[in-house]
């Protein structure tokens, strides 16, 4: 199979420097058999025209793609300019600095550009031909591969080449939208204890009413007077927690968990006394800054997943390993087997978060006839359909298990992910 | 995914190209919910099948338009809304609900393959220019009468009509393109739409005295250039058929019938007018039959009759149009028998021999008076047999004079003794007092054939070694090529010299009654020849009784009469009561000139525009900033969308320094108080960027900067 997707891929790029289309081929084509069947077989003066006009622009097509590419390639060879040095976050919106010509004033031609490497970054080129770019995956990125596709307008031929600049932007995941306070229990001494979480002092203080606060902790009196919802909350930590011990482990599908440790990082749930480390190479880091640049190089530990908590056990002492936070990818993988065997090391069973993209309550069509009907799920949903079962895996770990979605900031309650397991 | 806007413009060029389809068979309130079906096809496909499966919305497309018709049925046979509503309305009903299932089946589909599936927009294109070629398709295969409401309209005005379809066809194709659109700038779409018309007006102008022979097929005769080069080229892939044999020395012996079995037999191509005779006298061939030589088979090789390229015999067949002067025909005619009638021949296709009323005694190149239709034209003078063969009897074949190979040559027949057999028993039913009588032999081998042949195109005997006898003595059944044939070689079996001759028949009674004969692909025909002693050649065509074919279609008087009067030189084709005025001339002297002097009265606008702006700061020093803003446009140098002015001046420090300073000032300017020190500032600060520009710009680019005229229109 992935022999298969290869031979596709080479296919694919060596069509794309053929200046023709499929379209332009059915174009031309469609031209040659109206001009030679009913122009030239029946004398036919109006499909004789049309047909010779056809193939006459598939060709010119052809030509100006031709000559674009040239100019194109010439004008790029000429601007290559000094390496694009930022610091961004995921999700954020980059003007790099690098200008793509748009050939404003030829006729039939236009240029599409498109980031190769990194992949998962959406470039956008404006009228003017000024590049945005928006990481969508956290890393470093050293060199930048941009592949410039000259087409013409209608689609009758295209032709696309890459080039390579250098480029020094560090990416960081962006910090989530989600409310800590939801979904984990206090890290520190100056921490807010959760109602769901371990009992901590007297119901005595009040705030808000949250979603997934228990109902049974609403001030119904209050609210009747006021129209307000307020809960009830544990007074103030008497006595202070031991520090937390945080890790994220890589893999496929981890951004939105890495965005949401960042948050965890930055936020005031971890406390001053902390320890956070991730796949990758590093030793565990004590600061803010230094978790971040970890969170930052786990993107190229994905394949060794859950590899690095072993390591976290040699270097952490087992005192602060009481109160744990593990950030898992949102999909199942390798990494399953060294968390397992990780939180049978702990004195207590880690906190375990998911983060999920894409939609939280999935569309799927119920129904044999609505199946044949619709258009198949996209990714992000399929891979949400998954997650129930994922989360019984972790669950098995003896710890909580939380499951955030991204985009919202909404945790994920025990009923969606019922709703998902009969979907 | 499409814009907006584009859907649009397809919106509108798919409702013309309905329109088209639909103005010549549906009311026009199946046209008004046609229009209506369209935009709701095409709403349906942007807002609802990109959720469906592309099959599922293929399915619904084909599935409605399959509904269409029983629905539009079922409303027709439905007394209860005939008793409703009355005949009128309910078949406007069933016509509207037809047509509109239909448009909202077609389009749905079209565009959902379009949008799914991208190469498949042709199919959207397609569709648009099938709607114009729709309109027009009664002018194929030269029909150039067809449509009527435009060939008479343009040739009463001396245009020929084919140049319009042209301009048709290019314009549906310009049109067309535009379904293959997705999304576009308009500033590019108006460049784009400007280069296509620039493109079209090159093909029309390259294309305008274009000439198309469409393939025809002369009963598989092969009389014109076309078919003969298409057998050459099969010959040489080595897939030629049986059907060239009786031409295939390969020495351009012309067309035809050659040893019987020539050709298909089956005229598979709509008829295609392929020439035009136009006479100069009153003529009535005898028969009723015009018949039009082009070329003679009379040497028997061994299997088949071919043409004689020794120049020892048919010297009374003219087989070349001479380039110039007047080609004779050898002496065999004699004159009394025969009537001498003048006619002039323009064909409308390239034929290897020219085609003549029988027998020609000249032919003569004439100026060809509309090379755009003609190939080429020619006068004949035709000597036509002026008395019925019958009366002929007495006669013998064969004259003295002829030398032993003459006789030879006219005589010989295939070894095959049941020729002979056959003819002898015909002629032994011979009156008693005509025996020996070569006329009254011929005769009777004629009567037995068209008593006993039976006429159909549907056998062929391709596959015979000799389809002659296999025709004979077989079925009897077969086309013009066995019967001419196998007439010859009866002919020759009794001493009567004969030969096959191929052309055209015309029968007048499928023409009109003017002076123009127009011949059709379909009159190809092969006839037998005989020698008359003391006479000369003359046609003796067999006319079997019993035929398959259906009647033949009569010649349409209109194209007959256009083409009579295009071959007398009026332009009109006789459709202009004053067929020396002069047509209608497209003025592009004038069109040329008005446009050059538009152009240059905007190139001088924008020079006065470009001069005051650069004046305007003495008298008005606000106007100091945009003269410098519009000196760095001249080379180059704008403001991008979004750019802020700051951002502009900061990118352009290295070419002029001093801007971003001129630039704070200015926005000083503009947001402060009026400050006199500030305007003074900002003069300076212009004059000092304008020479930074000037020292860092290459003359050569200072120079077009200068040059240009639209520099300022992209000042920001």
């Amino acid at each position: 199979m992935r022999h298969l997707k290869r031979i596709s891929r080479m296919l694919v790029r060596a069509w794309e420097a053929v200046p023709a289309t499929f379209l332009g081929l059915a174009s031309a084509g469609v031209g040659w058999y109206a001009w030679q069947v009913y122009g030239q077989g029946k004398a036919d003066y109006v499909l004789h025209a049309a047909g010779l006009v056809t193939m006459v622009l598939a060709g010119i097509a052809v030509v100006f793609v031709l000559l674009g590419a040239l100019s194109l390639w010439l004008m790029l060879r000429r601007s290559r300019g000094p390496a694009v040095e930022r610091s961004v976050d995921t999700g954020v919106l980059l003007d790099t600095g690098f200008r793509v010509p748009r050939f404003h004033w030829w006729p039939f031609i236009d240029v599409d550009m498109r980031w190769e490497a990194p992949a998962l970054v959406d470039v956008e080129v404006t009228a003017a031909g000024v590049e945005r770019a928006t990481p969508r995956e956290r890393g470093r990125i050293t060199e930048i591969v941009r592949r410039f596709t000259i087409r013409d307008i209608f689609g009758l031929a295209s032709l696309a080449f890459s080039m390579r600049w250098p480029a020094a932007l560090r990416v960081a995941p962006s910090k989530s939208r989600v409310d800590l306070s939801l979904v984990l229990r206090p890290t520190s001494g100056d921490g807010w204890s959760h109602p769901a979480g371990e009992p901590v002092g007297e119901l005595i203080e009040m705030r808000r009413y949250g979603p997934g606060d228990p109902t049974r902790l609403i001030l119904w009196k209050h609210y009747a007077r006021s129209r307000r919802l307020l809960v009830r909350v544990p007074e103030r930590a008497v006595i202070p927690r031991p520090s937390t011990v945080a890790y994220l482990v890589a893999g496929q599908r981890d951004e939105p968990s890495a965005a949401t440790a960042r948050t965890f990082l930055e936020s005031d749930h971890i406390g001053a006394d902390f320890v956070f480390s991730a796949d990758g190479d590093g030793h565990a880091a004590t600061s803010t800054d230094g978790a971040v640049e970890h969170l930052i190089d786990s993107v190229r530990f994905r394949e060794q997943g859950g590899q690095g908590l072993a390591r976290l056990l040699l270097e952490v002492d087992r005192g602060q390993l009481g109160n744990c936070v593990v950030f898992v990818p949102a999909v199942a993988g390798p990494w399953l087997g060294p968390l397992a065997a990780f939180a049978g090391k702990l004195p207590s069973p880690p906190t375990v978060v998911v983060t999920v993209d894409g939609s939280a309550a999935p569309q799927a069509p119920k129904g044999r006839l609505r199946r044949f009907v619709l258009r198949r799920q996209t990714a992000d949903d399929a891979a949400l359909k998954a997650l129930p079962e994922l989360c019984d895996v972790l669950a098995r770990l003896g710890g909580p298990v939380r499951v955030l979605h991204h985009p919202s900031g909404r945790l994920i309650g025990e009923h969606e992910l019922r709703a998902m397991r009969l979907t | 995914m499409e814009s907006r806007a584009v859907i649009a413009l397809k919106v509108v060029i798919l409702t013309a190209a309905l329109w088209l389809y639909l103005q010549a068979m549906a009311t026009a309130a199946a046209i008004v919910t046609s229009i209506f079906a369209l935009v709701a096809a095409t709403w349906l496909a942007r807002a609802v099948a990109p959720r469906l499966r592309l099959g599922v919305s293929v399915a619904m497309s084909l599935l409605i338009v399959l509904l269409a018709f029983p629905f539009g049925q079922a409303v027709l046979s439905s007394t209860g809304l005939f008793s409703g509503l009355g005949v009128r309305s309910t078949l406007l009903v069933s016509d509207s609900l037809f047509f509109g299932l239909l448009t909202f089946g077609i389009v749905f589909g079209l565009r959902v393959l379009s949008t799914r599936v991208r190469f498949l927009s042709v199919l959207e294109a397609a569709f648009v220019v099938g709607s114009v070629a729709w309109t027009f398709a009664a002018h194929r295969n030269q029909m150039i009468h067809h449509p009527r409401w435009l060939a008479d309209w343009a040739w009463s005005r001396g245009w020929d009509p084919h140049l319009i379809l042209q301009t048709f066809g290019i314009a549906a194709a310009v049109v067309s393109v535009f379904m293959l659109l997705r999304v576009q700038r308009a500033q590019k779409l108006v460049l784009t739409l400007l280069s296509l018309l620039i493109l079209g007006g090159v093909i029309y102008w390259k294309a305008k005295d274009l000439r198309i022979e469409p393939p025809v097929d002369t009963n598989g005769l092969g009389l014109t250039d076309q078919e003969q080069k298409a057998r050459a080229e099969k010959g040489k892939d080595g897939k030629g058929g049986k059907g060239g044999a009786g031409r295939g020395d390969g020495k351009g012996g012309g067309s035809g019938g050659g040893g019987s079995g020539g050709g298909s037999g089956q005229s598979q191509q709509q008829p295609v007018p392929v020439a035009v005779a136009v006479f100069h006298d009153d003529y009535e061939p005898l028969g009723g039959i015009m018949y039009f030589r082009q070329e003679v088979l009379s040497r028997f090789d061994g299997h088949h009759l071919v043409a004689d390229k020794s120049g020892k015999h048919d010297l009374d067949a003219i087989r070349a149009l001479p380039q110039s002067g007047t080609a004779v025909a050898g002496p065999s005619q004699v004159e009394e028998f025969f009537v001498r009638v003048p006619t002039s021949m323009y064909l409308l296709m390239d034929h290897p021999q020219p085609p003549a009323l029988t027998s020609a005694a000249t032919i003569t190149p004439i100026q060809n008076p509309d090379p755009s239709h003609f190939v080429s034209a020619y006068d004949v003078a035709s000597l036509t047999l002026s008395m019925a063969p019958q009366r002929l009897v007495g006669r013998r074949s064969v004259p003295d004079e002829w030398s032993p190979e003459t006789r030879a040559h006219y005589l010989t027949t295939p070894d095959d003794p049941r020729y002979g057999a056959l003819s002898d028993e015909i002629v032994r039913d011979v009156d008693p007092r005509f025996v020996g009588d070569d006329m009254m032999k011929a005769l009777s081998i004629k009567s037995w054939l068209e008593n006993n042949g039976f006429y159909t195109r549907k056998e062929r005997h391709e596959d015979a070694s000799d389809p002659a006898a296999d025709f004979l003595f077989g079925s009897l059944r077969g086309y013009c090529v066995h019967f001419a044939h196998a007439a010859v070689h009866l002919f020759r079996s009794q001493g009567i010299a004969a030969r096959v001759a191929v052309g055209y028949g015309a029968e007048t009674r499928l023409h009109g009654g003017g002076s123009t004969v127009l011949i059709f692909s379909s009159s190809a025909h092969a006839w037998p020849e005989i020698h008359i002693a003391g006479v000369g050649w003359i046609p003796f065509d067999i006319y079997p009784k019993e035929s398959d074919e259906p009647p033949p279609q009569l010649v349409d008087q209109s194209l007959e009469s256009l083409l009579g009067e295009l071959a007398r030189k009026d332009k009109t084709g006789g459709r202009s009561a004053d067929p020396e005025s002069e047509p209608f001339e497209m003025p592009w002297r004038a069109i040329a000139l008005w446009t050059l002097a538009l152009l240059g009265a905007a190139v001088a606008a924008a020079y006065g525009a470009k001069l005051g702006r650069r004046l305007l700061p003495l008298l008005a020093p606000a106007w100091w900033f945009t003269a410098t803003l519009d000196r760095l446009a001249d080379v180059g140098a704008v403001r991008q969308v979004g750019e802020t002015r700051e951002r502009f001046a900061a990118r352009h420090a290295g070419v002029a320094p001093s801007l971003p300073r001129l630039t704070a000032v200015q926005l000083r300017l503009a947001l402060g108080r009026p400050d006199d020190a500030a305007r003074a500032e900002l003069a300076t600060l212009s004059r000092q960027v304008q020479s930074e520009l000037a020292r860092s710009t290459r003359p050569w680019k200072r120079a077009l900067g200068w040059l240009n005229p639209l520099g300022w229109w992209f000042t920001r």
